[in-house]
């Protein structure tokens, strides 16, 4: 939708905002999935918009056999399934190694896995897209009407995003782990099992990679070639918020998915691409640490 | 430097290279035929590719994940030159080169003065990738969007009439790959840029504190890489008589350059153009998978870096250091 009418514009921002809003917690509950894997494992995970759509296809696979709610519960947990099964077996040799020699590799292993995950989901699975649309079509807040599915996708990921940050403020194992990404060698003489520490990162990092490729889909459609574009735009995302921080990271969500879709409505998809990334440089270049991050 | 039964292994390295330049030229004569040679010119292309990839993460430490959208980016210059006002193809080439050789060092210069590490340099250069696709796609008026638009064809004149159209396609890219190949050997083996990139990759700080100006030597090796991937680029788009953005794309450059490169070996002159020639052959035999391909290169790259990681060219050289 390209629209040069600024009055249409202006009448239509509340509903895109929240559309952007919506996209934005969807990508920060992927970026936050990076960002926590990154600070704990040194490991910047380009693979990590596939775990969106292994949940997504999954569930759209399994929706007509068992029901909405049994089959996104399933992809999800399939996500952070699978998310355990890369540390532990397809990771091991870059955790063979320390310090830019563990990144670079990190970088390369998910680099390669994200091709065979591609090439996999947009071979086997070339038209399953995930669209879940639920009976209530539109709600009416303050006369204008919005779509039910995006503000519902909304609450959900920003429900997941609060639950995150209570989980790592809060429980002893949300402590652990953000002990071991201050400090890996103090968390250790302290007693904390790194290893274990970082499978349960990746665990949650991964479902909730499902769990936003599960949003998406309820809030717009999300197909088996989706997958680069999602880690593209949450690495952006979690290194414009700092690749840190947390609540950087949902922030800086929040505003490229704003600059997105209102780009996306004055210029077209493509283009929108272009000007959210360009967004994300101009931050990047004034403010390299990131939005709220601490640079190392 | 290990002098062993009268070949020193500089030496030893310097007929291997002209052995490799040499089955470069008589490669079309073994292997006859518009097929072959359509396939061997897309390999000299590929060799180009590899090897700039491999001097600009291998020589200096940057991890460039946009050859695909240098090469296209001189490819979009130079057609759409060409195409719309007439000018000269080889004229429009060195445009877009320099073009591609203008971006690379802008990318470079912006992460060394931000002091982006390895892994960030990686995202920045991903996004620009992404952001190449997009606007090639969406401008659509301009650039024929998803189906591209053909390029005029090149004038080749008299080579083209004693040599044949496919022929002199192949020769055109080799002779870019030779290039490629001595200018490589010339700045890593037989001047002092060797040990200046091989100071800066493995130590920044103290090669600022010897004197060498870090910024400064990334930047003109990304610059030459720049030029050379877009030279590459521009011809490779004559070539295939149609520059579209599937051509160059992500996934059909980078990811086989890389692998080629890694394959072959970073820090080698030969490694990548070795890469080339395995990987051609491979992709030519996997090609029946279709998309799944694609798959296959994922799992080749997981296995290389796990295994392989300082390539197939230090395997050799340990192999022929025990026969010399």
């Amino acid at each position: 939708m390209v629209a040069e009418n600024p009055a249409v514009l202006i009448s239509q921002l509340p509903v895109i905002i929240v559309d952007g809003v919506t996209f934005g917690l969807q990508l920060a509950l992927v970026a936050v999935g990076i960002t926590m894997i990154f600070g704990q494992a040194h490991i910047l995970n380009i693979s990590h918009g596939e775990f969106a759509v292994i949940a997504s296809v999954s569930a759209a696979l399994l929706i007509p056999s068992i029901g909405v709610f049994p089959a996104t519960f399933a992809g999800v947990a399939l996500a952070a399934a699978f998310g355990g099964f890369v540390y532990k077996v397809v990771l091991l040799p870059a955790f063979r190694s320390v310090g830019e020699q563990r990144v670079l590799l990190g970088l390369f292993i998910t680099l390669g896995l994200y091709l065979l995950l591609h090439g996999y989901f947009t071979n086997q699975f070339p038209t399953v897209y995930l669209s879940i649309r639920p009976e209530v079509q539109t709600i009416t807040i303050m006369g204008m009407s919005f779509r039910f599915s995006a503000i519902l996708s909304a609450l959900i990921s920003l429900g997941l995003l609060m639950l995150l940050a209570a989980l790592l403020r809060a429980t002893i194992i949300g402590k652990a782990i953000r002990a071991v990404s201050q400090n890996e060698t103090g968390a250790e003489i302290t007693g904390i099992p790194i290893d274990r520490m970082r499978l349960i990162t990746f665990v949650l990092g991964c479902g909730l990679a499902g769990a936003a490729g599960i949003m998406r889909g309820l809030a717009a459609t999300i197909g088996p070639e989706s997958g680069i574009e999602i880690t593209v735009l949450a690495l952006l995302i979690s290194v414009v918020g700092g690749v840190r921080s947390i609540l950087g990271t949902v922030i800086s969500g929040v505003l490229l998915g704003i600059v997105y879709m209102v780009a996306s409505f004055l210029v077209g998809t493509f283009m929108s691409v272009v000007i959210m990334l360009l967004a994300a440089a101009v931050v990047l270049l004034s403010r390299p640490e990131g939005i709220l991050g601490e640079f190392e | 430097m290990r002098p062993s039964s009268g070949l020193t292994s500089d030496s030893l390295k310097f007929y291997a290279l002209l052995a490799l330049i040499a089955v470069l030229i008589v490669l079309p004569f073994v292997f006859t035929g518009r097929y072959y040679w359509r396939i061997l010119t897309q390999m000299a292309y590929f060799t180009v590719f590899a090897g700039s990839f491999a001097l600009l993460f291998g020589g200096t430490n940057q991890l460039f994940l946009c050859v695909a959208a240098l090469a296209g980016i001189s490819a979009y210059v130079s057609g759409l030159l060409s195409l719309h006002f007439g000018l000269s193809q080889w004229l429009t080439i060195v445009i877009g080169s320099v073009m591609s050789a203008g971006v690379a060092a802008g990318l470079s210069y912006v992460s060394n003065v931000r002091k982006l590490g390895v892994a960030f340099v990686a995202i920045l250069t991903l996004s620009f990738q992404l952001i190449f696709e997009n606007v090639v796609t969406g401008l659509v008026s301009v650039t024929g969007g998803d189906t591209g638009f053909r390029p005029p064809t090149l004038s080749l004149g008299p080579l083209e009439a004693t040599l044949g159209l496919e022929l002199t396609n192949y020769f055109i890219a080799v002779s870019l790959a030779i290039l490629w190949i001595v200018v490589r050997y010339w700045l890593l083996e037989r001047s002092r840029w060797g040990l200046i990139m091989k100071a800066v990759k493995s130590e920044e700080l103290a090669s600022e504190v010897v004197g060498i100006n870090v910024t400064r030597v990334k930047v003109i090796v990304a610059s030459i890489s720049g030029f050379v991937i877009g030279a590459a680029g521009a011809l490779y788009g004559y070539f295939n008589g149609l520059v579209a953005p599937i051509y160059y794309s992500f996934a059909s450059i980078d990811i086989l350059s890389q692998v080629m490169a890694v394959f072959g070996g970073l820090a080698s002159v030969m490694g990548p153009v070795i890469g080339s020639v395995i990987f051609t052959y491979i992709n030519e035999n996997v090609r029946y998978l279709g998309p799944i391909s694609l798959s296959v290169y994922g799992a080749v790259l997981v296995i290389l870096f796990s295994v392989f990681r300082n390539g197939l060219v230090s395997v050799l050289r340990r192999w022929t250091s025990l026969i010399f």
